[in-house]
């Protein structure tokens, strides 16, 4: 929220012609290095389970992501120790279909396993259950947040679970696609964004509820909103992937490289970039914009 | 440690105690002012013909000099005025006090003549710049605004990390080291409009100094620099208005004596008030109301400074001085705006003729607020940071060989890192942290000793101690890993007034002069600063919601030591040329840094994502400037290097600050044409700042193009060189005893030069699939400017 009230400043300064300008340059970044990337947060519904394994690329290059394909990827129930294979089916995409809702159970631990070749690459989770919601509502605004256009807002209705130190990921998706730009993390520890815990079990707070998308909902579009409870770790990774892609302008903090929690075991000089959690996750229905 | 100590004490005993009853020497002391005005000459000296000794005013004007009884030629002499030669004959104490004038010259009143015998041949200080208003206001400005912080940055051993942005950066030094006083009061933020302009209103200043090292032990609690900003006293023989009309606001001074007419009150006691206040918003209006998000936007600054003094007695005069000024930005549902306030009163007693005296109280504050929301759902946040001082400052003049300063400082500190509190439909969640507070007391002495004719050496020591106090609450925490978060152990509670953890510092302070000959001398200097304040941030330009912090249980006090070599050289038939080298050397402790993804704000737990390393800046600084004549200026370069280690960050391998700037250097003058037009301009030029930059990319949950810098080196590119021409033109239109007039055309980026303020990387906002690397130039186009300004 304060990189908002910067911006609202800085348009202010740049309209009044100080002549601030932005201009996309090339330059020599050095020889890229490509690593692994593994990109895996698993959830309790009975909707197929998706890992993606990938490399990284030189910044300034605009191709595509190239998939990678190891020997063996899974889950692992550290209750039980059933191993979940996922398949491979190119691109990068491992896939995995549950029998049911609640093969991966609340409370439980559950380790991701990748195998290519003499490497293993290993990581852990614990599946944390979901919050609830009260409801999703619209309304038409002739101002968004931080003077966002006139048109269609939504509202989530929803409570922090009781207990301190829950943490929290709202996805949005506009006609079934979700809504992936830098502006549209959004993440919350208890009902807001701090760790003191209070406000524990409340409403969560503006502008957390209010503020899923800067862009509003023209006539005919859907949106849905998922809430899955994340693990700490994953929240701290979202916190610095949302301050890397906002991290533009006057106020600019150093760029820093996101530490990944998974590791090569053989090998732990070996750097792997990505993530893997396990996510409660909820639905809201999803809704058609009148 | 324990060396410099002991040789210190052993100094300081023999600081000419042993002469103190050696013969019966008899004191001339007084006051030195300008005729025109009544204000206060400080740094003017006053020589004794026949003997070597020689005096120089205080910051009060103040000059006392100790001689056998006799009759003597005594001249006044201060740079810009004409010297005064008086013979005076001294059997017993006695007050002189003396009036110069100016020396006009036909042109303007820019124009200096004269010779100036304190010059820094003579003096003990090094690393120091004195620049009086006349200088900075013919420095061409951005928008015809004279800008003092802009001008302090034309030195050598001074950067920033670009255009528009907060404060500036001394011998690799970051930018909260710097100490900047108005009228003794701490500002803790200099900048008007992020860093376009500074607090400062040049109508109201009377001169300002930059100390960057041998450092006097008077001042202390930053570690890089001191800048001394000194208000004018006030007209005290007659009423003055001084104003202008800019592009971007208006200023009005208005100064005079006051009672003047009552006899007893003549020349007793003088005012000065000054307003500031930016109309951009009220111009831009009409060019905003097709802009949706702008049409109802509230920008503006404005500034007050105000001071009165009052002189009870040849012993006693009193002084009050205060600022306030304040910036606001908004839109509907959104505000933001902040602020410092300043309050000083000051005594100045003499105890005798040799012992000077001046007792300082003051309060300031610096506070920021921001909210946005409307009707019942709003998000309101504020900050702040308060302190008190009481500060008695001696000077005792114990004879021509030795002046002797000693005082002691007390500080009281009140943090308020942030107050919010969210409100929706009648819910209301507070989620400030609680207040801190701090006590820092200091005690210093210090020998300014003429050994012989040649040699000359500054000794002393300053003892700083703070106290990191209750109410409050330490975190006792726990490091893993130097890049990660610490852990927080547990967190222990402190009553009111309870120390929860002190520091104290012994600060040696050493200055020597050796003249190789009249024309020339070889200066060294050392000093060891504590800092016990810091400034949170790691943007590269300083932002307003930047939070102060004190020094507490995990967070140490920073700490440098510097040394410093200087050849100081005056050339020319009027000494109108000085020249000036000197090599520095500085080494910083406890220098803050932050783990990848820190939460700066509102954080309760910021100092588990603090890290703690060690710096080390050097280099060297040439200087050449011209005081006189039709041509006037500097020419300033610097090559310097500044660096930083920090466990758990670029492989813990020293890597270049975010402020290392390789060469630094401009040309700045200023010519007068004739009587009515005169000309100046400034050429700036530097290599880049270092910055940090990833070379991949990848992506997850469908998030695209999260940047990765694969060779783990903080500041692992260097941005390009930037330079600059501003130029700009007086016209006089009109000049009699009772008016005056002028306009100042200027053109700011002459050859519409994009400087690179920072390089940064983002998604292609037309396409989120694609990444791209943006040159972000904060002044991209020529900038012209007309000022009209008038004094009667």
């Amino acid at each position: 929220m304060t990189k908002n009230i910067f911006r609202l400043s800085f348009a202010i300064i740049a309209a009044l012609s100080f002549s601030s300008c932005e201009d996309s340059i090339d330059l020599d970044l050095g020889t890229p290095v490509d690593q692994i990337v593994i990109d895996a947060v698993i959830n309790q519904t009975a909707d197929t389970q998706f890992i993606k394994i990938t490399k990284s690329i030189a910044y300034l290059d605009n191709g595509t992501y190239k998939g990678y394909e190891m020997d063996t990827v899974g889950i692992l129930d550290t209750s039980n120790f059933v191993f979940h294979q996922f398949t491979y089916r190119g691109n990068g995409v491992y896939y995995f279909v549950p029998s049911s809702a609640n093969v991966f159970k609340f409370g439980s631990t559950y380790q991701l396993i990748a195998k290519d070749g003499a490497d293993t690459y290993f990581s852990q989770s614990t599946l944390n259950s979901p919050t609830s919601i009260d409801s999703f509502t619209y309304a038409y605004k002739e101002r968004g947040s931080f003077g966002g256009p006139k048109g269609n807002y939504i509202t989530l209705w929803a409570k922090d679970k009781v207990g301190k130190g829950d943490f929290y990921w709202f996805k949005l998706y506009r006609n079934d696609s979700l809504q992936a730009t830098a502006g549209d993390i959004l993440i919350a520890q208890d009902n807001s964004t701090t760790a003191d815990g209070k406000g524990d079990g409340d409403l969560f707070i503006v502008p957390i509820r209010d503020n899923f998308t800067s862009r509003p909902f023209i006539s005919g579009e859907t949106a849905r909103i998922e809430i899955l409870s994340i693990t700490p770790e994953l929240y701290y990774y979202l916190n610095l992937i949302s301050t890397q892609l906002n991290n533009t302008g006057l106020f600019a903090v150093p760029p820093s490289n996101i530490p990944s929690n998974i590791v090569c075991v053989n090998d732990q000089k070996k750097k792997v970039l990505g993530f893997f959690s396990m996510a409660g996750k909820v639905s809201t229905q999803k809704i058609v914009i009148p | 440690m324990k060396y410099i100590f002991s040789l210190l004490i052993v100094l300081l005993a023999s600081a000419g105690f042993s002469n103190l009853n050696a013969q019966n020497k008899v004191t001339l002391s007084g006051y030195v002012k300008d005729s025109a005005n009544g204000e206060a000459l400080t740094s003017a000296t006053i020589s004794v013909e026949g003997s070597v000794f020689t005096s120089a005013t205080n910051m009060y004007g103040f000059y006392s000099l100790s001689v056998l009884p006799g009759t003597y030629t005594v001249s006044f002499s201060n740079f810009g005025y004409k010297t005064e030669k008086i013979q005076i004959e001294i059997s017993s104490n006695i007050t002189k006090n003396v009036d110069l004038s100016r020396t006009e010259s036909n042109l303007k009143n820019a124009v200096v003549k004269g010779k100036k015998k304190e010059n820094q041949v003579e003096k003990v200080e090094m690393s120091t710049n004195n620049l009086n208003i006349i200088q900075i206001k013919k420095v061409p400005a951005l928008l015809g605004e004279v800008d003092i912080v802009k001008s302090v940055q034309l030195l050598p051993g001074v950067s920033t990390v670009g255009e528009g942005a907060t404060g500036f950066n001394v011998r690799g030094g970051s930018i909260d080291q710097n100490l900047i006083l108005l009228d003794e009061a701490p500002v803790f933020n200099s900048s008007h409009l992020f860093g376009f302009f500074s607090v400062f209103n040049p109508d109201a200043v009377k001169d300002v100094k930059l100390i960057k090292g041998g450092m006097p032990a008077q001042y202390g609690g930053r570690l890089s620099s001191t800048l001394d900003v000194r208000m004018k006293e006030g007209n005290n023989k007659k009423f003055e208005v001084n104003g202008g009309v800019g592009i971007i606001f208006s200023r009005l001074s208005i100064e005079g004596p006051i009672a003047h007419k009552n006899p007893k009150m003549k020349n007793k006691s003088s005012f000065i008030v000054a307003l500031r206040r930016s109309y951009a918003d009220a111009l831009a209006k009409p060019f905003l109301v097709n802009n949706e998000n702008l049409k109802n936007a509230i920008f503006y600054f404005y500034d007050f400074t105000g001071k009165v003094n009052y002189t009870f007695n040849a012993n006693n005069r009193l002084f009050l001085s205060a600022y306030v000024g304040r910036d606001a930005f908004g839109a509907p549902g959104a505000k933001f705006d902040w602020g410092n306030k300043t309050t000083t009163i000051r005594w100045n007693h003499l105890f005798s003729k040799k012992i000077f005296s001046n007792f300082t109280a003051y309060y300031s504050k610096y506070d920021y607020q921001l909210g946005f929301g409307t009707g019942k759902n709003t998000f309101e946040w504020k900050s702040n940071i308060v302190n008190f001082s009481v500060k008695p400052d001696f000077t005792f003049y114990i004879n021509p060989r030795n002046t002797l300063q000693f005082g002691v400082v007390s500080t009281y500190y009140i943090f308020s890192p942030g107050q919010a509190i969210s409100q929706d439909e009648g819910s209301r969640v507070d989620f400030g942290l609680p207040k801190k507070y701090a006590l820092e007391n200091a005690i210093y002495i210090e020998n300014e000793q003429k050994v012989n004719d040649n040699f000359t050496m500054r000794y002393g020591i300053r003892f700083s101690s703070f106290n990191y106090i209750g109410k409050g609450s330490a975190l006792i925490l726990e490091k893993n890993n130097f890049a990660q978060r610490a852990n927080v152990v547990a967190e222990q509670t402190y009553n009111a007034r309870e120390v929860i953890q002190s520091y104290n510092t012994p600060e040696p302070r050493f200055s020597a002069n050796y003249k190789l000959n009249k024309l020339s001398s070889v200066k060294a200097s050392y000093n060891r600063m504590a800092q016990y304040l810091h400034l949170i941030s790691n943007t590269a330009a300083s932002v307003p919601l930047d939070v102060w912090t004190p020094s507490t249980n995990n967070i140490k006090p920073q700490i440098a030591d510097q040394v410093a070599i200087g050849y100081f050289r005056n050339i020319g038939k009027n000494l109108d040329y000085e020249l000036s080298a000197e090599a520095f050397y500085k080494t910083l402790q406890n220098q803050i840094d932050y783990i990848d993804g820190a939460n700066l704000l509102l954080n309760s737990q910021l100092e588990a994502e603090l890290l703690s390393g060690k710096g080390r800046a050097y280099g060297l600084e040439i200087y050449a400037k011209k005081n006189s004549g039709k041509l006037t200026g500097w020419l300033s370069y610097t090559l310097s290097k500044s660096e930083r280690q920090v466990d758990g960050i670029s492989n813990n391998d020293w890597y270049n600050n975010r402020f290392d700037r390789r060469h630094n250097g401009n040309i700045t003058a200023s010519y007068e044409i004739s009587k009515k037009w005169s000309a100046s301009g400034s050429f700036v030029i530097g290599s880049g700042t270092p910055t940090n930059l990833p070379n991949t990319k990848y992506s997850f949950q469908g998030y695209q193009g999260i940047p990765q810098n694969a060779s783990g080196l903080r500041n692992n590119v260097t941005i390009k060189p930037f330079h600059r021409l501003d130029l700009s033109a007086t016209y006089v239109h009109k000049k009699t005893a009772k008016w005056e007039s002028n306009w100042v055309f200027g053109v700011y980026n002459v050859y519409k030069r994009r400087n690179p303020f920072s390089y940064y990387t983002q998604n292609n906002p037309d396409n989120n699939m694609q990444t791209q690397l943006i040159r972000y130039s904060v002044i991209g186009s020529i900038i012209p400017s007309v000022s009209w300004n008038f004094k009667f």
